[in-house]
């Protein structure tokens, strides 16, 4: 019955969006803006609870927790600039909202470079010198 | 053979990981990026006993590079990185002893206040222990687990009516009775030489508290010294660092 609250405060505030637009702009933008970051608050307990069981099933099963924090670090960086590059762009600021996807993607990156690191080092030893 | 299950197993848990995130990623733009970290890691899962062959931990390796990389997003050298964990190393030892410290000395309070109750008949409103740790330990060597810490300061703070109702000579029966575990604590505190040996010395060197002891009437002084007597022989302390005060916040010294 959540998605029944999220989808009326959606259309909730896109109609209020929708009258309150041709006057002032400015605050359709800042109601926009509430009105995602209300949502994502709404979700925030959801996610954290898949990933307290993912981390449940990876203590569980022995696997690394090192391999986890990384990808959990992904979803991170996935999910806010999404929400930050998906407001912006509501406001028109295309593009500022791509240069804020631009990070998004670079930090996620960022992550791989010891994993990279670590896979060339062993194929460097491993070749004969 | 065991390390072949593990293996399998630990290949098995991060795929499954990846391809879950996959499914939660919010958008179509970051997912080739997303995916080649992920597939990434689902190789190094899968060259885990290859890499463990030829590197030496590999796993401390990659959670240093990571945490370093959580730090000081610029890169940095390692060379402050070593001195950086060791003073958050030291501050955390720091705190966590003064914690300890603080977390015995309130169990030490609690006991006091409960032989204090049992011995005197008299319930002390309060009683604070501080802890100190001999500050000779330069040897690192010697850390903290050879110094013992001491009681540095004893403070009770016995209630207030105690001292009203001994110094207006008794107006309840109830005081009528506590009165009589004093008189017998007056006879040992006269046997007692050493006590009252310190007591003018203190006396004499704060002349202000000489004053307010005066006034804190002779009943409270009695009463005083054997909690002091009772504390100093049953913790093996000095009788300096203990202070009684009645309630309304005056010191008293023997």
């Amino acid at each position: 019955m959540e998605i029944i609250q999220v989808v009326g405060l959606g259309l909730l505030s896109t109609i209020l969006i929708l009258v309150i637009k041709e006057h002032k702009p400015m605050f359709a933008f800042v109601l926009a803006a509430a009105t995602g970051v209300l949502i994502f608050m709404f979700l925030i307990g959801k996610i954290g609870m898949v990933i307290q069981e993912l981390q449940r099933l990876a203590e569980a099963s022995g696997v690394q927790m090192i391999y986890l924090k990384t990808i959990l670090k992904i979803i991170g960086i996935a999910y806010i600039a999404e929400f930050g590059a998906q407001l912006v762009r509501d406001a028109g600021q295309e593009s500022i909202a791509s240069k804020i996807e631009l990070a998004g993607k670079v930090l996620i990156m960022v992550l791989a470079i010891p994993i990279i690191g670590i896979i060339i080092e062993t194929v460097l030893k491993l070749l004969p010198a | 053979m065991e390390w072949l299950g593990n293996w399998l197993k630990e290949v098995i848990m991060v795929v499954l990981l990846a391809t879950f995130v996959d499914m939660l990623l919010p958008s179509r733009s970051m997912e080739r990026y997303v995916k080649l970290v992920l597939s990434l890691l689902v190789l190094v899962t899968l060259l885990n006993p290859l890499i463990r062959i030829v590197t030496d931990a590999p796993l401390d390796k990659l959670s240093a590079a990571i945490s370093r990389m959580d730090r000081q997003p610029g890169g940095g050298g390692s060379k402050t990185s070593l001195d950086q964990i060791m003073d958050e190393a030291e501050q955390i030892k720091h705190r966590q002893q003064k914690q300890t410290l603080q977390w015995a000395g309130e169990q030490v309070a609690s006991t006091m206040k409960e032989q204090i109750k049992q011995q005197t008949g008299e319930e002390p409103a309060n009683v604070q222990v501080v802890l100190g740790l001999p500050q000779s330990n330069e040897d690192p060597n010697a850390g903290a687990d050879q110094s013992q810490p001491y009681i540095s300061a004893v403070t009770v703070t016995m209630r207030d009516s105690q001292g009203d109702s001994g110094s207006s000579g008794g107006t309840q029966g109830e005081s009528g009775i506590q009165i009589e575990p004093v008189k017998p604590v007056h006879v040992q505190v006269t046997i007692e030489p050493d006590e009252k040996q310190a007591g003018p010395d203190q006396l004499n060197s704060d002349p202000g508290e000489d004053q307010a002891q005066e006034a804190a009437g002779a009943v409270d002084d009695k009463s005083a010294g054997e909690v002091r007597k009772l504390l100093a022989s049953e913790w093996n302390i000095d009788p300096e660092v203990i202070t009684v005060r009645s309630g309304s916040g005056q010191e008293s010294r023997l």
